[in-house]
């Protein structure tokens, strides 16, 4: 028989962090994935956790303005001639 | 991006998490190992995509340093020049990325130093600032309810189920940019190294000297007060950004 979750949706937003990185208990662990399983209210926030930090992968600063890349890749040319 | 993969196997799936955990060294990457192989060979698409790549993130890693975007983006340029000339001194002992990003922090800080500026990279005394997600509306049922204690009294939206150009849309990609200079310092930092330029936990608090705990405390906070951010943008469109 399973066990049922002794995590609550409070838990699971404070131990969020803990359980990405792989830090919690063997027990703690569980706790949590028992929890979010039956928890659609934590997958509507891990969802959300998960759309910000693609929003942040995809936002770094801007790239470099087309002439510096260029200038870059004439300098890469020149300092290492090999294909093309 | 998969971070927690489905119900029943959240933890052994190829994610980043597990991933992080095994950063690979020179020789146990096939794919990094044959793009260092084409820069070497003077393979200039692959320097193309690899600028495209990294110029993006490395740019907000200087941004943490200096004090200008314009001074940023010349010691990314100055970064890239030395990766250019360097490649032969690349021994594959750390990741490509993360010797780019070494070249990258190490000019940035002589920048910062120059302009008589060395204050980011956790040299700021004192402790974390305190948590402003406490000043919060309590978004959970009262301990003392009898048996739905401390769980959510209002559902959360799945934002992964909005239309993608909603969610990963440019203009949430700025709120969650602006949401993160907007972070104390000692937030900010931790945040953009790890969910901007996608370092490993431990290459963090390894270049802040701190500990994997405290690197932990501080990525949660910022993560909860980024997340807190988008929410506020995503249920009132229009009012930030």
């Amino acid at each position: 028989m399973r066990r049922p979750p002794r995590a609550s949706c409070e838990d699971v937003v404070r131990l969020l962090t803990d359980y990405q990185e792989d830090a919690l208990p063997m027990a703690e662990r569980l706790d949590f994935e028992r929890h979010v399983a039956v928890c659609p209210a934590c997958r509507g926030y891990m969802s959300q956790m998960r759309a910000v930090l693609g929003a942040a992968r995809a936002g770094g600063g801007p790239g470099l303005p087309r002439a510096d890349e260029a200038a870059l890749l004439a300098a890469f040319r020149a300092l290492r001639p090999g294909e093309r | 991006m998969e971070i927690y993969g489905r119900p029943g196997r959240w933890r052994r799936t190829g994610t980043e998490r597990v991933a992080e955990r095994r950063p690979h060294q020179g020789g146990a990457n096939p794919d990094e190992d044959r793009l260092v192989d084409a820069l070497r060979r003077g393979d200039e698409r692959a320097f193309a995509d690899l600028m495209r790549r990294y110029t993006a993130p490395m740019t907000s890693v200087a941004m943490l340093y200096v004090s200008s975007h314009a001074v940023a983006e010349e010691v990314v340029q100055d970064a890239w020049m030395s990766v250019v000339r360097g490649l032969d001194r690349f021994e594959g002992r750390s990741s490509l990325r993360t010797w780019i990003f070494t070249i990258l922090a190490n000019g940035a800080r002589k920048r910062a130093a120059r302009e008589g500026r060395c204050v980011p990279f956790s040299a700021l005394p004192g402790g974390l600032e305190p948590d402003a997600a406490a000043a919060e509306p309590d978004p959970f049922t009262p301990a003392e309810h009898p048996r739905w204690s401390r769980i959510w009294a209002a559902p959360n939206d799945a934002w992964d189920a909005l239309p993608e150009e909603r969610v990963l849309g440019r203009e949430c990609v700025d709120v969650v940019r602006e949401a993160i200079a907007a972070l104390p310092p000692r937030l900010r930092e931790v945040m953009t190294l790890r969910d901007v330029a996608g370092w490993s936990s431990r290459e963090v608090a390894e270049a802040l000297g701190i500990t994997d705990e405290n690197q932990r405390v501080r990525l949660h906070r910022a993560r909860a007060r980024v997340r807190s951010a988008l929410e506020g943008y995503i249920e009132t469109p229009g009012a930030s950004a």
